[in-house]
């Protein structure tokens, strides 16, 4: 999709995951397709349900199969399709190569373990090094991420939010991955705390050269941290450009109405204006474009057939045939 | 964990104490005279007389409990059986580790059957293996334990002669109490640790243990299975209380002399004083026992030991998990 000079580390093509639920089929992602340059920010951007998470987790195949199921598409992860290699290989490239950070930090660390074990059992994992130099290096990795080293031997319930997804960032960097999928990382955390773990992410991200994907729906963090965003609408990527192709050259309907959903401090309005109507039912997707119910651009010929990709400038991609009219 | 303990053992006198009493006032208020009983329908009203006062059965309702109380808890004397003069104490306590084998070794059976059916069952949930599984832990639950034992001493002791039926000289004579009782207590475990592995494996830490690329096999018996055993201790737990206990059935049936052959004797002959002994050696042991559940959830959960803890802060044991272990 994109032609750039940089190297491609994750290239995701026509990716179509499904939910079979009581014999009906939930449309969870549909023919999603993008890339990730090396040491990248991609933002996706999109409403609860869109299909954000369910992406992240078939890039590391840990979708619940059943119910979930891949129905086509390829992952190709250092030119290699991820979703074709056998069990065994895809995790010596889970926690490695690839990691994930989780929406919610209360959750994801194990109760009864002391967290330097649990970041040791990664390095151990994947590291041919004794437990005694993983200990080591897990002090370090917690040092890093603003942990004294001495909570080593501590239990998840004796640490903070913030604190405990310090400890899941340092778990995902324990083994220096080239790809960081990070879900919605600070939607369980306070304002000010989100700063600070955002700010931390950026810095980690930077020293040690990684790409990422930052889930989120919060365009403040996109405006932040990405350097390119895909806006993601019912399991489809309505859009996708650069940061700046997003903010300021806004072309699909669905992304305008997400800002204008938007609270600015120089607004006049005293409302916000948000999108009219509800995310369409993934199991009954409408005919043609998924937002033209809810558009105020929807003409006829958008609910006839499937919308393509338009590229309205070099690497700004728009699901949209009245794009141009767009403002 | 030290103090919590001490605590709790603490805690267990007014437990026992109250125990004794409630036996004692509803044997005291039951109507009967023992020493009628003893000496038959023929016996004079001074002999009667003479007898309950070599028994104390004259002296107040507090002055027998103080005194029955002195001799239990701090001779433990449990008095003389009514019924053929013979001390309680020695009875229960050649009894009693009979009881005690039967009901250990058909727990730890029943966890090793239900187990890991269960986790076989939480694992592949919905398909037939899970069902096949199920249906068995069902059918375990589901028939009554002295039905179960009478069918398997038709078959092995009766129709196959492999193994005694009746009796309790050696270990040949516990397979047959131990496994009818087990199976029942199988099927209970087997649906219990299900029910609560499927609850811990939908956990966002079961995915974030995944994510790290750990083998499916680990993800289960180390990240999970911990995790999933509190709910399984209690069962077991309350299974063991119910085996010391009253496993009065499974006795019956293939006469094993333990404290439920016992009991139901001293029950049909109205030797009241022994079943008040019998009571009361199985409360200290459910006590003691539950104690036991107590202190192995906080072994096994961090946040529960915590709580025990004073505030001091323990330095923890640097212990590392992953390829080994």
């Amino acid at each position: 999709m994109q032609s750039n000079e940089k190297e491609v580390l994750l290239s995701v093509k026509d990716l179509k995951v499904i939910y079979t639920t009581d014999g009906c089929m939930v449309h969870a992602v549909n023919n999603v397709s993008f890339d990730l340059n090396k040491g990248e920010t991609l933002g996706l951007v999109g409403e609860t349900g869109a299909g954000k998470t369910t992406i992240a987790k078939t890039i590391l195949r840990i979708l619940p199969d059943p119910p979930a199921k891949v129905l086509n598409g390829q992952v190709y992860f250092e030119g290699e399709n991820i979703l074709q290699i056998p069990e065994a290989k895809m995790r010596k490239i889970r926690g490695n190569k690839i990691s994930m950070i989780f929406q919610d930090p209360m959750t994801a660390l194990n109760p009864i373990f002391v967290v330097g074990d649990q970041i040791a059992e990664v390095i151990l994992l994947h590291e041919n090094i004794s437990r005694k130099e993983a200990e080591i290096k897990t002090m370090q990795i917690l040092e890093m991420v603003g942990i004294p080293g001495e909570r080593y031997g501590e239990y998840p319930h004796q640490f903070s939010g913030g604190m405990k997804q310090r400890v899941i960032i340092a778990m995902a960097l324990a083994c220096n991955p080239s790809l960081l999928l990070a879900d919605e990382p600070t939607t369980a955390l306070d304002v000010t705390i989100q700063a600070q773990v955002l700010e931390l992410m950026a810095e980690l991200k930077e020293k040690l050269n990684m790409a990422m994907i930052m889930i989120t729906h919060d365009l403040g963090v996109v405006a932040d941290i990405c350097d390119k965003v895909a806006v993601v609408y019912a399991g489809e990527i309505v859009e996708v450009g650069t940061k700046e192709d997003i903010f300021d050259r806004t072309k699909h309907p669905y992304t305008v109405g997400l800002f204008g959903s938007l609270p600015s401090l120089n607004m006049t309005e005293k409302r916000l204006k948000p999108i009219n109507g509800m995310m369409p039912d993934p199991m009954d997707l409408p005919q043609g474009c998924n937002f033209s119910p809810r558009c105020p651009y929807a003409i006829d010929a958008c609910r006839e057939k499937d919308i393509e990709f338009t590229e309205v400038s070099p690497g700004h991609f728009v699901r949209c045939i009245r794009a141009e009219e767009v403002k | 964990m030290r103090k919590y303990i001490i605590k709790r053992l603490l805690w267990m006198i007014p437990v026992i104490l109250g125990v004794t009493f409630l036996v004692f006032s509803i044997l005291y208020f039951t109507p009967g005279d023992p020493a009628a009983i003893k000496l038959g329908a023929d016996a004079t009203p001074e002999k009667i007389q003479e007898l309950r006062e070599e028994w104390g059965l004259n002296d107040s309702f507090v002055v027998r409990f103080g005194k029955y109380c002195y001799n239990a808890f701090l001779k433990f004397d449990l008095g003389k059986s009514y019924f053929n003069n013979r001390s309680i104490s020695q009875e229960i306590a050649s009894r009693y580790p009979n009881t005690l084998i039967v009901a250990f070794l058909s727990v730890f059976l029943a966890l090793l059957i239900g187990m890991p059916f269960g986790i076989m069952s939480a694992v592949n949930q919905y398909t037939w293996k899970d069902n096949v599984s199920m249906l068995f832990a069902l059918l375990g639950v589901s028939m009554p334990s002295f039905w179960v034992g009478l069918m398997l001493s038709l078959l092995f002791a009766l129709k196959l002669g492999w193994l005694p039926a009746t009796g309790f000289a050696g270990p040949s004579y516990w397979v047959l109490p131990c496994v009818s009782i087990a199976l029942a207590g199988a099927g209970n475990i087997a649906r219990q640790t299900r029910s609560s592995m499927l609850e811990v494996i939908r956990q966002d830490y079961i995915t974030t243990a995944r994510a790290k690329g750990q083998t499916e096999g680990k993800v289960i018996y180390y990240h999970a299975l911990k995790n999933a055993l509190i709910p399984v201790i209690t069962t077991a737990g309350s299974l063991l209380g119910i085996q010391l206990g009253g496993a009065v059935i499974a006795e019956a049936v293939f006469a094993v002399p333990g404290i439920g052959t016992y009991m139901v004797s001293a029950i049909k002959s109205r030797d009241y004083i022994a079943v008040q002994g019998s009571v009361l050696v199985i409360a200290i042991t459910f006590s003691l026992l539950m104690l036991a559940v107590d202190i192995l959830y906080a072994y096994i959960d961090p946040r529960i030991k915590s709580k025990y803890q004073s505030k001091k802060k323990e330095k923890h044991k640097v212990n590392v998990v992953g390829k080994e272990a």
